[in-house]
């Protein structure tokens, strides 16, 4: 059996708001694990609970029911952290530090390291996050993206086996977010498990290997991303344009009926076979059949359905 | 272990060290003391107890400020601003973190004092005046004060905001410097119960009059010696007891 980086089992988060300290639950009974070697991806909309899980996963907050494990270690135990690299979701640094300063710091935080574990130099690391020449530079003076790769290197500064990165993407600009997800590849390729939130289904889509979906503190879909395409029906999508003067109504009862341009049509059947007769009967009632074949659904639509779930879930290209 | 520790109150100082208002505290309490030589030269009889007068209270005023806003920036505002996170997220304890906090602060606390009762020194010196007996207790035990504000604007930080934080430090300096007055009140009160409050009031307030000799080492009188060994036991167990309470309260806080 494979070793799993981080276990959450019925993790339950609690919080008191308001002049009357009413309890609000943020996290619902959350239980799934993340199987080292792999990117997983933690996906939800703002404020569906992915901070908060990934905070009482780093020991920053305390469960109110259930509990997390790193590496098979409760996260109550300090030590449990000390296999762990974090970004969190801003980069919330010591600004009055140089960038080798900074790095130094947080180098030392790990203690002495375990024998045989070489721990990148600063140099190395501000290679690897593409800051190469900010080594004096105070933090003060960085740019928002400067300070998401100084983030970055200072997650990775003790080796780490499990990479937990808070919205990693977040606030960086196109070039930067490919060089992260590039850089998240390369970190499993040297078999590291990155385990990174997200609300931007892209990002996950294109290099996770599973995912957990959070909707409102509750586990939606946790599993391998193929998994969820190959659970849903094979759907087929019909693109054709009606005969002059004839309505669009007419073709509703011939399946899912969606605009497609000023003046086509896009109808989605259930199975090829119905496809087929749709068709068929669409070139007897005088439409233009312009495109037959499987539709391509995306991870946003599988997850939130037509109605794209009416909530913060950005698709990349807003977020661009 | 102390590797960890040494690395936090190193941060910690470099922190401090590089905030501006740090300077600007700094700067304030040479104009003080700048003041305090003028008033001096101008006067003609007591100039030596007039600039010892202005100058203890130019340290004691800049060194408690220091105290409060370092205290609070070491803590609440890592926490409010959660530069705290990246931290606490290693494998330490959070009590190694508060502990490397307060050497750090402690260590800031101790230059700037060093800086301005140098300075003094510095005047005495153009003034052509010599150092008093009891100069040194007396700037020690303005020290040790300073060190009380410092940890208990630890204890509040550690479960307050740096605004509630500074207020109640503040009020706690302000209590602590009239203490006497609980006494006066004690023995003034009518009732046998008002006389129980005040004296309960007194014990339990903190009383910073005991680090304070100004006065009679402004007059050039001597002073009781057990003084320093009293503030130094008082200090040392107002210390511990916050930085105590301090580690128990932010070992079991969720961090915003």
């Amino acid at each position: 059996m494979s070793e799993n980086a981080i276990r959450f089992l019925g993790l339950e988060k609690e919080y008191k708001e308001g002049f009357w300290r009413t309890r609000k639950l943020v996290v619902k009974n959350v239980s799934f694990d993340v199987p080292a070697g792999q990117i997983f991806g933690f996906l939800g909309a703002n404020g569906a609970g992915k901070t908060t899980s990934i905070k009482v996963a780093l020991g920053l907050q305390s469960a109110t029911r259930g509990k997390v494990e790193i590496f098979g270690e409760s996260v109550e135990n300090a030590h449990s952290r000390a296999r762990i690299g974090f970004l969190p979701e801003r980069p919330y640094f010591h600004l009055n530090l140089a960038a080798a300063e900074f790095l130094d710091f947080h180098r030392r935080l790990y203690g002495t390291p375990v024998p045989g574990k070489k721990r990148p130099t600063n140099k190395e690391l501000l290679k690897l996050v593409g800051l190469p020449d900010v080594g004096d530079k105070l933090l003060r003076n960085f740019s928002k993206g400067m300070l998401q790769r100084i983030g970055l290197a200072q997650a990775l500064i003790n080796d780490p086996d499990l990479v937990i990165l808070d919205e990693p993407m977040s606030g960086l600009d196109p070039v930067g977010r490919r060089e992260v997800r590039n850089l998240m590849v390369e970190l499993n390729r040297l078999g590291k498990t990155v385990f990174f939130s997200s609300h931007i289904l892209a990002d996950i889509e294109s290099i996770c290997q599973r995912i957990a979906f959070l909707e409102k503190g509750e586990l939606k879909y946790c599993g391998k991303i193929e998994d969820l395409f190959a659970r849903e029906a094979l759907e087929y999508e019909i693109i054709f344009r009606p005969a002059k003067d004839s309505p669009a109504a007419q073709f509703e009862g011939l399946g899912r009926l969606h605009p497609h341009g000023k003046e086509d049509c896009r109808l989605s059947v259930a199975g090829e076979a119905d496809a087929r007769r749709v068709t068929e009967k669409l070139w007897a009632m005088g439409a233009a059949v312009t495109s037959f074949g499987p539709a391509h659904r995306s991870l946003e639509d599988i997850l939130f359905g037509e109605k794209g779930g009416g909530n913060a879930i950005g698709t990349g290209r807003d977020r661009a | 272990m102390l590797s960890v520790l040494v690395g936090i109150a190193l941060n910690s100082w470099k922190q401090m060290v590089r905030d501006r208002i740090f300077y600007v505290v700094l700067i304030v309490a040479f104009l003080m003391l700048g003041f305090s030589y003028l008033l001096a030269t101008l006067t003609i009889v007591e100039s030596r107890k007039i600039l010892l007068d202005f100058g203890f209270s130019a340290v004691s005023i800049a060194s408690g400020f220091t105290a409060v806003y370092i205290g609070i920036v070491a803590v609440a505002r890592e926490i409010e601003q959660r530069t705290i996170y990246t931290v606490v997220s290693k494998p330490i304890s959070r009590s190694t973190y508060l502990l490397g906090k307060f050497i750090g602060s402690l260590c800031v606390l101790a230059a700037s004092h060093v800086l301005l009762s140098f300075n003094i020194v510095a005047i005495l010196w153009l003034m052509g005046e010599a150092v008093p007996t009891g100069f040194v207790a007396c700037l020690f035990l303005i020290f040790l004060e300073t060190v009380v504000l410092l940890s208990f604007a630890f204890l509040c930080s550690s479960f307050t905001s740096s605004m509630l934080s500074i207020g109640l430090t503040v009020g706690f300096f302000l209590i602590g410097r009239s203490n006497s007055s609980f006494q006066t009140l004690g023995e003034r009160a009518l009732s046998e119960g008002g006389r129980a409050l005040a004296r309960g009031l007194y014990y339990i307030a903190p009383n910073l009059e005991r680090f304070n000799i100004r006065d009679v080492v402004a007059y050039g009188r001597a002073f009781p010696q057990e003084m320093l060994w009293v503030g130094l036991a008082y200090s040392a167990a107002y210390v511990l007891v916050c930085l105590c309470a301090s580690c128990l309260i932010i070992r079991s806080r969720d961090l915003p």
